[in-house]
């Protein structure tokens, strides 16, 4: 179980350094293309390249964020439930996050087998689309997973208690 | 079960997990996800998970969250913003809630480059927080000042909502950007006005400074070299027109890499901290945007918002009363739909009964920016409280939510202040042909 | 009653532009001829569905039915985007009904996971500019608002291609990003761009346009009795006219918009009509090779347009 839970948090600093390198390529992109642009040279698919680097930001950040509890969450009614109710609301939360998150990723690597399919490609300089879709959808499985062991590990602090 | 009846029970279900710390935009995600499948069917809810969530994380104009994000980040670790706060404190810190009012000013100017709410609240909160925090300001008055000034990001232009509200609705863009500029700018000074008489009936809310002299004021100035020149580079950017605000973002965030990495003030550390810091609040905001994006799909297909359309246009009242009676769907719509996804929902329906009741479409544009703004900032469902969250990390959701009402309540006055009074809005754009 | 047929229509249009409204009659129309019989429920501005979705939306069942362009999901329709190529479209009319005969003539494979209803397409697109641009050698160095193959046609005439939004366009030219903007009349008054440019220059001659589809679950249709299902044929067919009189009355009003403003429509001779034909030739032929690579009829696609748009020219 510890051993999961380290190569889980591995994979997800992982996929966290390369929604930091998207981030500074966005820069990196943007700058070239205003720069080049002063120049009336075009940076053809900057457009392209941008949106898709957003994806990857978003997507690859998603476990790493969960694992710093970065995910907005309100916790008022949470803190007026009696202390040993409170594994049973998180094991019910870690539930249906697990659960819709291998929906997600399961429909993401469908989508992007569909896509793969019919050759669909960006706008302007064609970089196929389904790497992407691909992206989103393993790194949705990562945190299906993430969220399952944190389900065990509340179901053990309930029967701890 | 009747498609309305599936929609209020998601609504309902919304509001009572939403306080069970399960997070907010897995929440909305999941509930929409429910919510669809059930009207319409289980393939068509699998797919519409997929296809939202791809397009919301690879739409261009959201790539302006990251963008501004991380320039907020790079000037917070690289010390710029503390150095401008210090300059802004030297100034305003015999005044009751200086910073405060400082941020606001940071607020309303950083607005005028940037056109989305939460970009501006991030920006400025990434900024703003570490150093109000480090004068001992509380964190309600700080937090709920940040995500309440962020909203000026739509009302002062360039702004994301006047531009789909002038497609919608065929009215000129640049008519209702001048119609944004002095509601702005009023509005801004009365956030400041709130402020002022918050802090005099709680003055620990906000610890006053040291008396400075003149002379240490003149000094704490160079400190704002810096922002200047950040300043001048995107705006003029703008205005000279070398790029669009969404590029802004991009430049700006190399502009001050560049000037931290010429001046040193940047290391290893601090970079690797800033780009971590980017990635996990983007993150968290486009996942709360694609749940929205999910629950806001679930909700059209549940027909309510055309249901209620239908209902206030078929009533016999007087003008003004339908108006508040717009303006009280708007609120409370606000509170649960993200903004966007508001105005292009309800901008085909109420748009026609405001022009046949005879209100002015440019002066409506406005109230409608304004009242987006009221949701961006109240519960459950606040982004910008949110976004603001996000970067102050130990100030619980509720503290910001109740920081934000001394706020919330000057927006709502200069809201209703432009029913009496359209010449607020319409007295600029009156001088263009 | 319980045998009403519940639909939902996605048009990724605003819903006050004249093609949403046009999009909303068919709908009506096929309500009031099936007696009440089926219901179309219609989500404008994408509501429910973007423009780069709509076809993967209604393939997948969350639409029933939708409207949108084929250049929005690049690769996908190979055949159908011929139809957006530089080939000299004089009105929204005949671009429509080219659209709708170059579909049935092909009967491209990559539609087959859908119903097809019908296709509209917009009246030609033209270049509308801060600057006058007379030549050719006007076009050196220029910035242009264009994506997918309008970018291509803006290298091919010497200019530069920034791809952007249209949401984005008006303050692009506003502040001078762009210097102009490759796109129909109609976007003119539509998206109020006729308020930051100046100059149209009429490049008729190489008007390309934007195929658009109205399509259906297969599924949903498949379910339709037969007498529906003849209503919406019916209805579809009719509908070719209206869309490509509506396009052309949109191209009208854009053209009534920016001469109220006092911009200035710039015509080309003879001579510059050839040579701005000539320059976006490598266009065409980029496209042929690259469906060649691909074991796709693209050299017989282009034909088949430049035929269909000399029969209806006449
Ligand atoms: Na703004
Ligand atoms: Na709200």
């Amino acid at each position: 179980m510890k051993k999961i839970e380290f190569y889980i948090e591995r994979s997800a600093d992982a996929c966290n350094a390369v929604a930091a390198v998207a981030v500074v390529a966005m820069t990196f992109v943007i700058m070239c293309d205003v720069v080049m642009r002063f120049f009336r040279i075009a940076l053809p698919g900057a457009y392209d390249m941008v949106s898709l680097l957003g994806a990857v930001v978003a997507a690859f950040a998603l476990t790493s964020t969960s694992i710093q509890r970065g995910h907005i969450a309100v916790d008022f009614v949470h803190a007026k439930v009696p202390q040993r109710y409170r594994p049973l609301l998180d094991m019910f939360n870690e539930l249906a996050g697990s659960v819709f998150f291998a929906l997600l990723a399961w429909q993401c690597l469908a989508y992007a087998a569909a896509l793969k399919t019919a050759g669909e490609v960006s706008l302007t300089i064609k970089i196929p689309i389904h790497p992407f879709v691909t992206g989103i959808g393993l790194n949705c499985a990562l945190l299906s997973v993430y969220l399952l062991l944190q389900l065990a590990r509340a179901a053990r602090g309930g029967l701890r208690r | 079960m009747t498609p309305t009846l599936i929609g209020l029970l998601g609504l309902a279900a919304l509001v009572l997990l939403l306080f069970t710390r399960i997070p907010v935009g897995f929440l909305m995600a999941i509930i929409g996800f429910v919510g669809f499948s059930w009207i319409v069917s289980l393939d068509g809810g699998l797919r519409l998970i997929a296809n939202d969530v791809y397009s919301v994380f690879s739409s261009y104009n959201l790539t302006v969250i990251p963008l501004f994000v991380f320039m907020g980040q790079l000037a917070f670790h690289s010390g710029i913003s503390t150095r401008l706060f210090d300059a802004a404190y030297k100034c305003t810190a015999r005044l009751p809630g200086g910073l405060a009012i400082a941020t606001i000013g940071a607020c309303a100017g950083f607005s005028a480059i940037c056109g989305s709410t939460n970009a501006t609240a991030a920006t400025m909160a990434a900024a703003t927080l570490p150093e109000m925090k480090r004068y001992n300001y509380s964190p309600g008055l700080a937090t709920g000042v940040v995500a309440a000034g962020g909203s000026l990001g739509i009302l002062i232009p360039p702004s994301v909502i006047f531009i789909v509200y002038g497609i919608m609705t065929e009215q000129s863009i640049g008519k209702l950007f001048l119609a944004g500029i002095v509601p702005g700018i009023l509005l801004s000074l009365m956030f400041v006005a709130a402020i002022v008489i918050w802090v005099m009936l709680r003055p620990e809310l906000a610890p006053a400074g040291p008396r400075t002299t003149l002379k240490e004021k003149i000094r704490s100035l160079s400190g704002l070299g810096e922002t200047l020149t950040l300043f001048v580079l995107v705006m003029g950017g703008l205005f000279c027109g070398l790029f669009t605000p969404t590029e802004a973002g991009g430049v700006g965030a190399f502009g001050t890499l560049a000037i931290a990495l010429i001046r040193r003030k940047i290391d290893w550390q601090g970079f690797k901290a800033a780009l971590n810091e980017t990635t996990r609040i983007s993150c968290m905001i486009m996942m709360i945007v694609a749940g929205a994006t999910i629950f806001g799909h679930f909700l059209a297909v549940s027909r309510i918002p055309f249901d209620i359309a239908g209902w206030i246009s078929g009533l016999d009242l007087h003008r003004s009363l339908i108006m508040l009676l717009i303006i009280a769907i708007y609120i409370v719509g606000g509170c649960f739909i993200d903004a966007l996804a508001l105005v292009m929902l309800t901008t085909p329906i109420f748009y026609p009964v405001i022009m046949r009741l005879g209100f002015d479409p440019v002066w409506f544009g406005v109230m409608v920016v304004m009242l987006t703004q009221i949701g961006v900032i109240t519960p459950p469902v606040g982004v910008n409280v949110y976004v603001v969250s996000g970067v102050a990390r130990d100030v619980p959701l509720h503290v910001i939510f109740k920081g934000v009402i001394p706020l919330l309540i000057a927006l709502i006055v200069a809201t209703l202040l432009l029913i009496p009074f359209p010449q607020i809005a319409l007295f600029l754009p009156g001088f263009m042909k | 009653k319980a045998d009403v047929i519940n639909l939902s229509y996605s048009i990724f249009f605003p819903a006050t532009h004249e093609q949403c409204i046009a999009g909303e009659n068919w709908a009506r129309e096929i309500e009031k001829r099936s007696g009440g019989r089926v219901k179309i429920n219609v989500y404008s501005g994408g509501t429910l569905a973007k423009a780069n979705e709509t076809y993967n939306a209604v393939s997948g069942g969350i639409a029933d039915i939708g409207m949108s362009c084929f250049a929005y999901t690049q690769g996908r329709f190979p055949v159908m985007e011929a139809v957006d190529l530089p080939l000299g479209y004089p009105d929204g009319k005949i671009a429509t009904l080219v659209a709708n005969e170059f579909y049935n003539t092909m009967q491209p494979a990559e539609l087959n996971d859908v119903k097809v209803l019908y296709l509209h397409a917009h009246g030609p697109g033209l270049l509308h500019t801060k600057k006058p641009v007379k030549t050719l050698a006007d076009m050196k160095g220029l910035k242009v608002r264009s994506t997918g193959f309008s970018g291509k046609v803006v290298s091919a005439l010497g200019g530069t291609p920034v791809a952007m939004p249209q949401p984005d366009t008006y303050e692009a030219l506003q502040k001078g990003v762009v210097d102009g903007t490759f796109a129909p009349m109609e976007t003119l008054k539509g998206w109020k761009q006729g308020e930051v440019i100046k100059y149209t220059t009429n490049t008729r001659d190489i008007g390309y346009t934007t195929g658009m589809y109205v399509v259906m679950n297969k599924q949903k249709w498949e379910k339709l009795p037969s007498d529906i299902q003849q209503i919406f044929t019916d209805v579809s067919r009719e509908w070719i006219g209206v869309h490509g009189d509506t396009w052309d009355k949109v191209d009208r009003d854009g053209l009534a918009f920016t001469r109220q403003r006092g911009n200035e429509i710039i015509e080309l001779d003879t001579q510059q009509n050839a040579l701005w034909a000539a320059a976006v030739k490598p266009v065409l032929d980029e496209y042929i090779a690259g469906m060649q690579k691909k074991n796709l009829p693209g050299e017989q696609a282009v034909t088949e347009l430049q035929n269909l748009i000399r029969q209806h020219k006449k």
